[in-house]
This record gives structure tokens, sequence and C-alpha cells, in this order.
């Protein structure tokens, strides 16, 4: 969604008509409140939130692990990985 | 162009430090690097093990850097790199034989750098990163 004058209200006029604000989200089309000029909160339509969380929560799912592969893998130990800051020093 | 098969150690590091060789590594142009499924999952399981959260981003970043080989674990090599090399790093070892790489690049000096690795990987040759370096550097 473009943000642009239309969509930004300051929070103080938006009070007397939240229930109309509300009926206008819709999927990527949301509010923006602000106070003292600045950005402070939206309303935003709660399926496009949970697609927003749900795409966050891909995003921190990505992995290279394959299970599969795990059994060829091991666990570095903490000495050797001091031996190698050693041997990466520059 | 030079390709260089990249191990679990390096990466990790790289991860682990961004001003060691391991690092540098990965801005050097002229060389092309690679590594399998295996050394990332190994990696990955010990970044998210041994290392913090933030790390796990560096390790994404790095990881785009890198050509991912489809390769998967030769077992038939694994037991043949057995008799070089210490079992725990023979898997390493296989695949990074099995990657026909100019180069495997790896921190173990200990393990890797010996006569009889240098001998089952010819001719691939191996090196640490801070002699990668040198060598591109010089050309």
């Amino acid at each position: 969604m473009i943000i642009n004058p239309l969509n930004i209200i300051p929070i103080t006029r938006a009070r007397s008509k939240l229930g109309n604000l509300a009926e206008k989200v819709a999927k990527d089309k949301y509010i923006i409140l602000t106070k003292d000029g600045s950005p402070k909160a939206a309303i935003v339509d709660i399926s496009y939130l949970a697609h927003l969380e749900n795409q966050v929560k891909k995003a921190y799912k990505k992995t290279f692990i394959d299970p599969k592969l795990l059994r060829y893998t091991r666990e570095f130990t903490d000495e050797e990985i001091k031996v190698w800051e050693k041997e990466d020093a520059l | 162009m030079k390709t260089v098969f990249v191990d679990s150690s390096v990466i990790f590091s790289a991860v682990n430090s961004p001003t060691g060789g391991s690092s540098k590594i990965f801005i050097l142009k002229k060389i092309k690097l690679i590594t399998s499924k295996v050394v990332l999952t190994e990696t990955e399981r010990n970044v998210r093990e041994k290392l913090h959260e933030y790390h796990l981003e560096r390790f994404f970043m790095l990881v785009d850097k890198m050509e991912i080989l489809k390769q998967l674990p030769d077992n038939k090599l694994i037991q043949k790199a057995k008799k070089v090399i210490a079992e725990k790093d023979s898997v390493i070892l296989a695949e990074s034989k099995k990657s026909v790489a100019n180069f495997l690049v790896t921190l173990d000096k200990k393990h890797f750098l010996t006569s009889s690795v240098s001998k089952f990987i010819k001719p691939q040759k191996v090196l640490t990163p801070k002699m990668l370096i040198e060598i591109i550097e010089k050309r």
C-alpha cells in the first residue's frame, strides 16, 4: 500500500470515527494514526495482520538444515572453535 | 576462474567473526565459492547451537554468496576418506573430493594439511583461508 495523506489520520480525529475507519480497512489497505505528527499506530485488517505474521514466521523458519543429512554432521567442540579463531586471524 | 570448496570450519568462523581470513574470502574476486548441503547442514546446526540468533542472519547472507552443490554424501568415498583422515573429518573430505573444485579451504590444519590427505584429494589442493588470500592477491 502506498502511504498517502488519505490514509494518515491524527489519533485525535480518529477517536470519534473509529467504527467508520475500521470498516474502511481491507486487505493491504490500512490506516496510520499519528500523534504530534508522527506515526503512532495503525488500523489494520485482522486477516492481513495474520498474513503478515505468517510471513514473518516463514522468514524465521528459513533453514539449510536437511534432517536426512544430520547423521553425517557433528557438533563442534569449544576447543576446536578456539583453534580456528586463532588460525583465522589476519 | 578457480573454484573453492568451503568447509564448515571456514563458514562457521566467517559467521563468528567478520574480521578474519574466513570472512575475507567471501569478498575476494576471481574465485567461485562452492559448498554442499551436508556442509551447510553441519554449519547451521552449530551456528544455532553455539552462536547467537543474529549470527544466523549472517550465515544466510554468506550462504547467498556461494553455489550450493546438489551432491549427496557418497558412502563409498567416505569409507575411502576414513583411511587418510580422522573419521570426524571424512565426510567433509569426501564431499570436497566429489565437488572437483580446485581448492578445499579449511581451518583444520592438523587433520587436513597432511601428505596423505593431499595425495587422496589430488589434483585439488588444501589451503587455509590465509593461504588462499595470499595466492589470489599475488595474481
